[in-house]
């Protein structure tokens, strides 16, 4: 771990080397550090954390069948035109109450809906 | 043309030379900026009908204004832009068809019979996947089985016609000895000859 000397300090004892680093002061160098420890688990993080649940992985076998889902949706006031499977998800074709179309994707063997609807297809 | 005799260069141009055969404009500007922004349309929406599901309807939407403009042009563009200088009888066309079989076809300057049934054709089958495919996108037909079937059926049957109007056009510049894919992007073709209908 570095040690958080200040910046003019360090010049002192290695005279030879170029400080190529901005001229900060201790909080600021220990502040930049941890900004760049929680991008970059972020960025490692990001994709899951985007997605929310995803579509199964499972064999079809494994599916909850349509019907369920089907009953499920119509019980929540849509009319369901279509439901296809699109790799490990059902993508759901439906209208709403007032007649605006409602498109939905969710994990076929969990039933958990995506954040995505498109999530099977790309 | 046969380049001219090693023994002639010294001899006066106008006298051995062959000369450049004249070129004539056919083609105008909306014509081919339509023609080739249509291929574009057509092999964007092509190729992101099972992914990106936003350029698909901007290239659906862009050929259906592409085709709108066309028929305008048809009507109010250049000679030979006009559905009525191209657009021919069935009987013209099964004509034109088996003296194409056998070799005896005559050249046209503008589209020749053939071309003209597939520009009809074309169009409607265009139109056809546009609409369906807009149809798809209404609160009305989302999610209905058969406005995806028709959907599908028109793309599939307009992927068809592109290949025969590819191989047409192929077929057609290899008979009269010119490059009908340059004359689409310079608008100019080799001037009529005594036999060729202009």
């Amino acid at each position: 771990m570095t040690s958080y000397r200040r910046q003019t300090e360090l010049i002192e004892i290695h005279p030879s080397r170029r400080i190529t680093a901005p001229n900060l002061p201790n909080g600021a160098f220990m502040y930049r550090t941890l900004v760049l420890a929680a991008l970059a688990g972020m960025v490692a993080a990001g994709p899951a954390l985007a997605a929310g649940a995803s579509c199964s992985t499972a064999p079809k076998s494994q599916f909850k069948p349509k019907a369920t889902l089907e009953a499920q949706l119509t019980g929540e006031g849509l009319t369901v035109r279509q439901i296809k499977v699109e790799k490990g998800c059902y993508e759901v074709y439906a209208v709403d109450k007032a007649g605006k179309k409602v498109n939905l994707a969710y994990n076929a063997e969990t039933l958990e809906k995506l954040d995505n609807a498109e999530a099977g297809e790309n | 043309m046969p380049k001219p005799a090693k023994t002639d260069r010294n001899v006066s141009a106008a006298a051995d030379a062959q000369p450049s055969p004249e070129m004539v404009r056919v083609w105008d500007r909306v014509v081919r900026s339509f023609h080739w922004a249509l291929v574009l349309s057509f092999v964007t929406a092509w190729l992101t009908s099972h992914s990106s599901e936003d350029i698909h309807h901007w290239a659906g939407f862009a050929a259906a204004g592409l085709v709108a403009m066309r028929l305008l042009w048809g009507v109010l563009g250049t000679p030979y832009a006009r559905f009525s200088q191209f657009v021919r009888d069935p009987a013209t066309v099964l004509r034109y068809l088996l003296a194409l079989l056998s070799g005896r076809e005559a050249r046209y300057i503008g589209h020749n019979p053939a071309g003209g049934a597939m520009v009809v054709v074309l169009i409607a089958a265009m139109g056809s996947t546009a609409l369906t495919g807009w149809l798809m996108t209404t609160d009305a037909y989302f999610g209905v089985s058969w406005v995806e079937a028709a959907h599908s059926l028109a793309a599939h049957g307009l992927l068809v016609l592109v290949l025969f109007h590819i191989g047409g056009v192929a077929l057609a510049s290899f008979r009269h000895r010119e490059n009908l894919v340059r004359a689409m992007i310079t608008g100019r073709k080799r001037a009529a000859e005594p036999a060729d209908i202009a």
